[in-house]
């Protein structure tokens, strides 16, 4: 049987160059034929949109706010599955995911990286905010007292000793 | 869990003459997919026995392998790589493979394919350059997409370090000298293992496991006569 039956040929994009395979499909637009050269490169944004499709991820994260809102009591984080903005978001952030390099972190860590992702925004959120606000609002304190305490400052023109 | 579609990586160092070609053939002679990487244009002289197709230049190796693919999808093409060029065109292979079989998981009806270097001193040398780790990636995947490693050597200290870590079998015939370690590093030390291999007669050799440390002595293989 042949292997690639039902499928894409598999060597339509490999040819034989100056003694080397040259691996057409792996590359980048104005990358040079010794990218071939390194495995690693063949994790592309494509590569990454087909591990891990924009769909999969709007499932996910939908359904880890919606989790994380009911198990913290944030109305806010229940998002309706076809609320056609937030898809849209989400689309927009998977693209940009899968071409950054943090993509390539979550292609290594697996399936489960971009919910630990989402549970660690919503943990450490409302932590982060709360050290700020709190120190926003000692230091406003510590302003406030300070000013309290000195002696009123002169006005402009007049001098101290009453010259 | 392992099973029977998983790679396999062999690791087989043995002094000249002690029979590691042979072994080799005698090994993969029945496998319907076979890929020989030989330096030493020494598989040949029995490529009619062995019904091998010798293919001297990339551009043909990739010919007679796609016609085969898309026909009944077996092949047994020896590769002999140009001088100097074993370490490279050993990589490009090893990621071709890594293409070929990248939806072996998700295709039962697809075979393994056996990849058998004969020098692997000389096609993956110690160390690999970073450029050139195609059949390194093939050892750590190989695995998950069904692509065996048999790498056979003269120079057991010469073979990629990683290539030796990543073998899960060891066939180790008569060696010494300074291959005395690298046999102890694959025994992992075992006392056992080393005596055995001390007192190895000619063309005999040990089957290791390296994953559950058994081992055994074997004797010599058939010998396959040249054409």
């Amino acid at each position: 049987m042949a292997l690639s039956e039902n499928e894409p040929d598999p060597f339509a994009s490999i040819a034989s160059e100056d003694g080397r395979i040259i691996f057409a499909e792996i590359l980048e637009p104005g990358e040079g034929a010794s990218a071939a050269d390194d495995y690693e490169r063949r994790i592309t944004p494509d590569t990454l949109k087909e591990w891990y499709s924009s769909e999969k991820m709007h499932r996910h994260v939908v359904k880890i706010l919606g989790w994380q809102g009911r198990k913290k009591g944030y109305k806010s984080l229940q998002i309706d599955p076809n609320d056609e903005d937030f898809r849209a978001a989400t689309d927009v952030l998977h693209k940009r995911l899968a071409g950054s390099a943090f993509a390539f972190l979550l292609k290594y860590l697996g399936n489960e990286a971009i919910e630990d992702v989402i549970i660690l925004f919503v943990g450490f959120g409302p932590l982060a905010t709360g050290f700020v606000k709190e120190a926003v609002e000692k230091a406003e304190a510590a302003q406030q007292a300070q000013e309290q305490t000195e002696p009123p400052k002169p006005d402009n023109g007049a001098k101290p000793d009453g010259e | 869990m392992a099973s029977e579609r998983d790679g396999q990586r062999f690791y087989v160092p043995g002094h000249p003459g002690q029979g590691k070609t042979n072994l080799l053939q005698v090994l993969t002679m029945n496998m319907p997919r076979l890929i020989v990487i030989d330096p030493k244009h020494s598989w040949r002289m029995k490529r009619k026995t062995l019904g091998l197709y010798i293919a001297s230049d990339l551009a043909d190796f990739l010919k007679v392998l796609k016609e085969a693919w898309n026909s009944d999808g077996n092949f047994r093409i020896v590769f002999e790589p140009e001088a100097d060029e074993e370490e490279a065109q050993g990589s490009d292979i090893g990621k071709l493979f890594i293409n070929l079989h990248r939806r072996y998981l998700e295709n039962p009806a697809m075979e393994k394919t056996c990849i058998a270097i004969d020098e692997a001193a000389e096609v993956l040398p110690n160390p690999v350059s970073k450029k050139y780790r195609g059949l390194l990636q093939c050892c750590s995947m190989g695995r998950e997409i069904g692509i065996d490693v048999f790498g056979g050597t003269q120079y057991p200290v010469d073979v990629s370090k990683k290539f030796q870590r990543y073998a899960d079998r060891a066939l180790i015939l008569p060696v010494g000298g300074a291959a005395a370690d690298v046999v102890s590093n694959l025994a992992a030390g075992d006392r056992r293992v080393l005596d055995a291999v001390d007192q190895l007669q000619p063309h005999h050799y040990i089957s290791l496991n390296r994953l559950t440390g058994q081992f055994e002595q074997k004797n010599p293989v058939q010998l396959i006569p040249n054409d």
